[in-house]
């Protein structure tokens, strides 16, 4: 962050994680005033947990709301999953299952989401480390149903993709081919990491190593099939050499070029 | 039935007790426990950072074993209880002082407090000091009776053990920790000046007195229960307290 209060790097949007600029003062909040005269902000939050079956909170969302008011940022996003349970914050991801009460619920609280903001949020699909018994849909299904009812975008997390399919043995093209292509406003490529041996491997979902190629091929079908999209490499742990995350970058930019040399931009984060 | 599964999740997650949900859950190829313990281990290593990332000096002190396992209590003991994690941990100084693996360390939850202190400063809420005008305009018969708030950063402590020594002693730049006379006590301020969080060593008696006013004492009463403590130069205190930005403003 500190690098880019100058707006010397050369970057065409960032995007922060909405809940580490809820304080109401000192260096951070400081910093994001900085940065945002130079550069359009995308607020990507891990904490509304629009899954949560007793509801969102609401102290939160207004939080978030004055977040949004004070940064006016160029997209809002928040995960499908939920991490607010029986009045505790667990700081993960959970999963959900794909049900028509789970779909009640949060179309229900994205809704909520979008009446307070005043504008549409994209939803990002999750890394997933297993499926429920009780799930009667996939999650792209999931997904193009909350679009069809909310009014929502998506934010399409090609790594998450991949990590999900390999981790529960579905086919990931089938998933990029069924996602409503108009709604997906942006994309995250990331790295992660393959854990364990044998029956037990399982991929972790870690932003913290470059892009696979496996991912990098399905992005690039992805872009054929729904066009350029303004697209994030997720990067926060084990942060590599500068040359490192600048050549992921142009990677992506390469691929977007060939699909559309006007729209779409990559930035890294 | 979402709201039961949800609940087990937590369980798992917060307190890596998978029974209620295992039925419900499904692995492609291996165990169930096996996926469920991602979520648990995510769970855990993201607050172990986040209470890592605020204490430094406790870190430094016991090890990376000895705080893993002490987060690891903490957090099962004290887990979130909202999504905004600069507020995360506070408690764990008196999770500490009861923490029976680290009763050998008497002074680790005073240099909680004061690695606390720091982050409460940092992410305070930005506000401009009191013009010294305003207190010079006081007439002197309404003096007594005058009222100071303080800055959001601001934290006074007032430990048995030398929290500051101990703490410029742990920094990452110094190799070799020198001695340290651990029954020592030591009396400070911490605060935000600008931008920069500034930790202020001060004796009993202005320790005492910028504590009384920081609480909403008025000025007598203040002065009265730091003189207690030992002789107290009020003027000395007073300027550099206005200096560093201490407070806000006064009701008179």
């Amino acid at each position: 962050m500190a690098d880019f209060v100058s707006g010397a790097p050369d970057a065409s949007w960032l995007e922060i994680h909405s809940e580490n600029f809820f304080a109401p003062g000192g260096p951070r909040v400081a910093q994001l005033d900085a940065v945002r005269a130079h550069y359009p902000i995308s607020c990507h939050g891990v904490g509304l947990s629009l899954g949560t079956a007793e509801g969102i909170s609401k102290a939160h969302l207004e939080r978030l709301a004055a977040l949004v008011e004070r940064v006016e940022p160029i997209l809002v996003s928040e995960h499908l999953s939920f991490s607010v349970v029986d009045g505790l914050y667990v700081n993960d991801l959970l999963p959900l299952p794909y049900t028509e009460e789970a779909l009640d619920v949060v179309s229900r609280n994205i809704a909520q989401t979008q009446d307070q903001l005043r504008r549409p949020i994209l939803i990002e699909n999750p890394s997933s480390y297993l499926t429920f018994v009780e799930s009667v849909m996939p999650e792209w299904e999931f997904l193009d149903a909350l679009v069809k009812r909310t009014g929502c975008g998506l934010l399409l997390d090609v790594n998450n993709v991949y990590v999900s399919s390999i981790n529960n043995n579905f086919d990931a093209k089938t998933y990029l081919d069924a996602v409503p292509a108009n709604a997906v406003g942006e994309i995250h490529l990331a790295g992660h990491l393959v854990d364990g041996h044998g029956d037990e491997q399982v991929l972790i979902d870690t932003h913290g190593d470059t892009v696979c190629n496996d991912v990098w091929n399905l992005y690039e079908h992805t872009l054929k099939r729904i066009g350029a999209r303004p697209t994030l490499i997720e990067w926060d742990t084990d942060i590599p050499p500068l040359d490192v995350l600048l050549s992921e970058a142009a990677r992506a930019q390469e691929m977007l070029d060939r699909v559309s040399p006007e729209n779409g931009s990559v930035h890294v984060a | 039935m979402l709201r039961d599964l949800q609940s087990g999740l937590g369980e798992v997650a917060l307190y890596d007790r998978p029974g209620a949900v295992l039925d419900r859950v499904r692995a492609a190829r291996g165990s169930r426990e096996r996926r469920l313990s991602v979520y648990r281990t995510n769970t855990l290593n993201s607050l172990t950072d986040v209470l890592s990332a605020a204490y430094p000096v406790i870190r430094r002190i016991v090890g990376d074993r000895f705080f893993r396992g002490a987060a690891r209590a903490f957090v099962e003991s004290a887990p979130p209880v909202e999504p905004v994690l600069y507020r995360y941990g506070g408690d764990f100084q008196a999770f500490l002082a009861a923490f029976a693996p680290a009763a050998d360390l008497p002074y680790l939850p005073a240099v909680a407090r004061l690695e606390w202190a720091r982050i409460a400063a940092y992410f305070a809420a930005d506000m401009p000091p009191l013009d010294p005008q305003r207190l010079a305009a006081v007439p002197p018969e309404a003096l007594e009776t005058v009222t100071f708030a303080a800055h959001p950063s601001v934290t006074v402590l007032d430990e048995a053990h030398p929290v500051f020594e101990i703490w410029r002693v742990n920094q990452p730049d110094i190799e070799t920790v020198p001695p340290v006379d651990l029954t020592a006590p030591e009396r400070g301020i911490v605060f935000r000046r600008g931008l920069d969080v500034t930790q202020r060593p001060l004796d009993a008696p202005s320790a005492a007195w910028l504590a009384a006013l920081t609480a909403g004492q008025p000025l007598a009463d203040a002065t009265a229960a730091a003189s207690d403590r030992g002789p107290l130069d009020i003027q000395d205190v007073l300027r550099q307290a206005l200096a560093d930005g201490i407070f806000t403003g006064i009701t008179v």
